[in-house]
């Protein structure tokens, strides 16, 4: 809430019912720029404000930031450490100020960018709780209103009159966050703040924030968890060296993301860069990645079913479960970067030195991404329906139609793997992949099981019976390298589609079932 | 409408109107605010005993006992004499605690308010908060320190005169704690915000506030001291204060006009002085801490 001063015209303006907002942009950042002021003398500052001479130097942080946030927009910004993530919400918090440029907020600010401010160890959790709502803008009466939501939603309700000091840290932070989220504001701005405490409190926060983010307001945060920004966000913005990267759907956004990290990541493992394929065909036909039911065009590719090469140069599997997932979480973000048309109505700002994973590894390294384009997903059942739900220990047929734009045929086999994430918390939990991680040999021993080194072709992958507990689930599927050593990604539709699987007639409390063949008996009788 | 945040020092506004309106800023600010900052203000007070079982009940026990010290230390140990109006007291422990008690709550004022934004820098970073109220709730402590020190002063000078002094009184403290709310304000921000962007102010003012007690006319009558020596005793504006409040408890009435007048100038620029140096660097108070 509140700054006074220069803010005292948005405190009249506070309770949207009240005033019909006159602009439709909640936040308004034109060329704003932020360098930190180093002064080598300590009375520099006061001479420069009393004086209007300046006498410092600049550290710039943020360069040239102009952007139009919409009411009701819930933006995720992602870059990494050091991006300028947190001085730009902070700026917009209005607890710094811009060194060039202008920022508009209009409505009432709440920000969260830490948790516990103003709280004091030696007072009670409830005495904590007041204070830090009346300092976040609350009013009396409002604080009133409130507190016994709060303590319910931290779960402390017996220990609330206790010293904070005596809680737990995971207690501190559960009541911290409460006291946080409670306060009512039109443009709400979340730094990190997420998933305090146990885990069960984790899931809660997090329903907390997409209510908070369903909720009409105005939202905006940092986060590094780039699921959740795919999750709640409306828009991404990528900062990076203290510029804005790019600015689009959050799925594109993410996945431009995520596919650096992970070649970066994979650089720092010391991985090496696979042989080059050259050729992928930037003219080929825009398949932007939609989730879509079964289309006649997917239809087709079944029936043209293309007879498979066998592998070109086999490569040795790694077993190992991590070094897929990241391939696999790696493959993401890559199809934006070497197509960057491809991100429909998302808007590209290039920074100098920072024009995309595709040029840093220029060379040997490209083309990966967008190499293959997955067409299609669909979830078949028994009767060969295109479905969304399904019950558990249903037949569950998955059917993923891609196609392979590569002009000569990649160096190394492909292999295609998936994943199932929880939706409540995007926990992974189930994986296959047409490599065996288990014995750590590439699994495409039939021509069936090995990607179509050029045009279309149709994976269907059965799941008999679907062992999972009745939840939401989102599904990713990545076309990867089958070189364990590599991280080249081919393509990543992440967590595209939504599957639901319904339960079965009884409620089961695990997130997955194993069949299990059992055996009893006397214990004599044993071995 | 949309409030814009405008660089803080432009070139638009001359000099004197920027100190107008900073003045005006924080006087708003601390209005529309003035629940938060009793709050604060609340909060301030019991910090400091938050942990103990006579809790706020030590913010009386120790102005109390530390007047009963002076108050035995003056007339037991060192018994004295001031010359005071005729009909009116000779007690010496009037005069000198006339001096005492402003400048101790004056030196409480900035040992505070030193510490009121940096000491809570992760408010200033990571909150959309009033930062004016930071250095005003300071004054809280020192304010009830002063308020329970002058009533047992004025207690005992209403003994000791049998009442005469009370109708000077009626008016004089009213007047002068006014003053006094507009001169700690003023301190409280500007020492605030000095010590945010120059650490060393601190050592600085722990100088003053150890040698304050000598260099004003506290434990002494101005004209006591050797002509040589006075020039020190009136450059420091705070001796005008002390003259005032010794005007008013000790003298009844008042007696050095000119005094009034320094300080009612003084606390009046240092508190356009201090909102303008708060409000116009405060935008700038987390790229410090």
């Amino acid at each position: 809430m509140t700054m006074p001063a220069q803010t005292a015209q948005r405190i009249e303006i506070a309770e949207p019912h009240l005033a019909t907002p006159a602009t439709a942009f909640a936040i308004r950042l034109e060329h704003v720029r932020k360098a930190y002021k180093l002064y080598d003398k300590s009375f520099s500052f006061l001479r420069e404000v009393l004086t209007g001479r300046p006498c410092h130097r600049e550290k710039p942080v943020l360069e040239d930031i102009s952007l139009d946030i919409r009411r009701g927009e819930v933006v995720g910004i992602i870059g990494r450490n050091g991006a300028g993530k947190s001085t730009l919400l902070k700026l917009i918090a209005g607890t710094l100020a811009p060194t060039d440029g202008r920022i508009t907020v209009d409505g009432r600010v709440s920000a969260i960018l830490e948790l516990g401010t103003g709280f004091n160890p030696a007072y009670s959790g409830r005495d904590n709780v007041i204070m830090s709502a009346l300092m976040r803008g609350m009013s009396e009466a409002e604080v009133q209103r409130k507190f016994d939501a709060i303590v319910a939603f931290s779960g402390l309700e017996d220990v609330i009159d206790q010293p904070f000091q005596t809680y737990s840290s995971g207690m501190q932070a559960r009541l911290a966050f409460a006291a946080a989220v409670s306060v009512e504001a039109d443009v709400i701005i979340i730094d990190e703040a997420l998933a305090a405490g146990d885990i069960r409190f984790a899931a809660r926060s997090l329903r907390r924030i997409r209510e908070i983010c369903e909720s009409g307001v105005t939202a905006l945060f940092v986060s590094h968890t780039a699921y959740q920004v795919m999750q709640l966000c409306t828009r991404a913005i990528w900062l990076d060296n203290g510029r804005i990267r790019m600015d689009g759907g959050p799925i594109e956004v993410v996945r431009a993301y995520e596919y650096e990290m992970q070649e970066q990541i994979a650089q720092d493992q010391g991985r090496r860069p696979l042989p080059t394929v050259r050729g992928a065909d930037n003219n080929s036909p825009e398949g932007s990645v939609e989730p879509t039911t079964a289309s006649p065009a997917s239809e087709e590719s079944i029936d043209a079913r293309v007879r498979v090469e066998p592998p070109l140069q086999p490569c040795p599997g790694i077993p190992g479960d991590r070094t897929r997932h990241s391939q696999h979480k790696a493959v993401l973000t890559a199809s934006v970067l070497a197509h960057p048309e491809r991100t429909e109505g998302s808007r590209e700002q290039s920074a100098p030195g920072a024009s995309g994973a595709a040029e840093n590894g220029a060379g040997d390294r490209s083309p990966s991404i967008g190499s293959y384009r997955v067409l299609d997903i669909a979830f078949i059942d028994e009767a060969g329906l295109s479905k969304r739900a399904f019950r558990f220990g249903d037949r569950l047929r998955m059917r993923v139609v891609y196609e392979c734009v590569l002009t000569e045929p990649p160096s190394c086999p492909c292999s295609l793997a998936v994943t199932f994430y929880r939706a409540g918390d995007f926990e992974p939990v189930m994986y296959f992949s047409t490599n065996d991680l288990a014995s750590g040999r590439d699994a495409q021993d039939g021509p069936d099981q090995a990607l179509q080194p050029f045009g279309r072709g149709v994976f269907d992958a059965v799941v008999d019976p679907v062992q999972l507990r009745a939840d939401d689930y989102y599904v990713s599927v990545a076309i990867t390298s089958n070189d364990p050593g590599s991280c080249k990604l081919y393509e990543l539709p992440q967590s595209q589609m939504r599957l639901t699987i319904l339960p079965n007639g009884f409620d089961e409390p695990c997130a997955f079932y194993p069949m299990v063949t059992w055996r009893n008996g006397p214990i004599s009788e044993r071995h | 409408m949309p409030s814009r945040i405008e660089p803080s020092f432009g070139a638009q506004h001359s000099f004197l109107t920027a100190y107008a309106r900073s003045t005006a800023d924080l006087v708003r600010t601390a209005y529309d605010q003035r629940r938060l900052l009793k709050a604060l203000a609340k909060r301030d007070l019991s910090d400091d005993y938050v942990a103990h079982r006579l809790s706020m009940g030590w913010t009386l026990v120790q102005p109390l006992f530390l007047m009963l010290v002076y108050l035995f230390i003056f007339t037991a140990v060192y018994p004295a004499r001031v010359q005071a109006p005729l009909g009116l007291a000779t007690d010496a422990t009037i005069y000198l605690l006339s001096g005492i008690i402003p400048w101790i709550t004056l030196s409480q004022v900035m040992g505070r308010s030193l510490v009121s934004v940096v000491g809570s820098s992760n408010i200033v970073k990571q909150m959309a908060f009033p930062l004016e109220l930071l250095p005003l709730k300071t004054l809280a402590t020192p304010l009830l320190f002063g308020a329970v020190s002058l009533v047992f002063l004025v207690s005992y000078s209403a003994w000791i005169t049998g009442g005469a002094i009370i109708p000077v009184y009626l008016w004089g403290i009213p007047l002068l704690v006014s003053l006094s709310l507009v001169l700690y304000a003023g301190i409280a921000l500007l020492l605030g915000t000095v010590q945010v962007f120059a650490r060393e102010a601190r050592e600085f003012i722990i100088m003053f506030l150890n040698i304050g007690l000598f260099i004003h006319p506290i434990l002494f009558l101005p004209g006591a001291v050797p002509r040589a020596v006075r020039p020190v005793i009136y450059a420091s504006p705070f001796s005008y204060y002390i003259f005032c409040w010794q005007d008013i408890l000790f003298f009844g009435g008042v007696e050095r006009v000119w005094a009034w007048c320094i300080t009612a100038a003084f606390a009046g620029a240092v508190f356009v002085l201090g909102a303008r140096l708060f409000v116009g660097s405060k935008p700038h108070f987390g790229d410090f801490l």
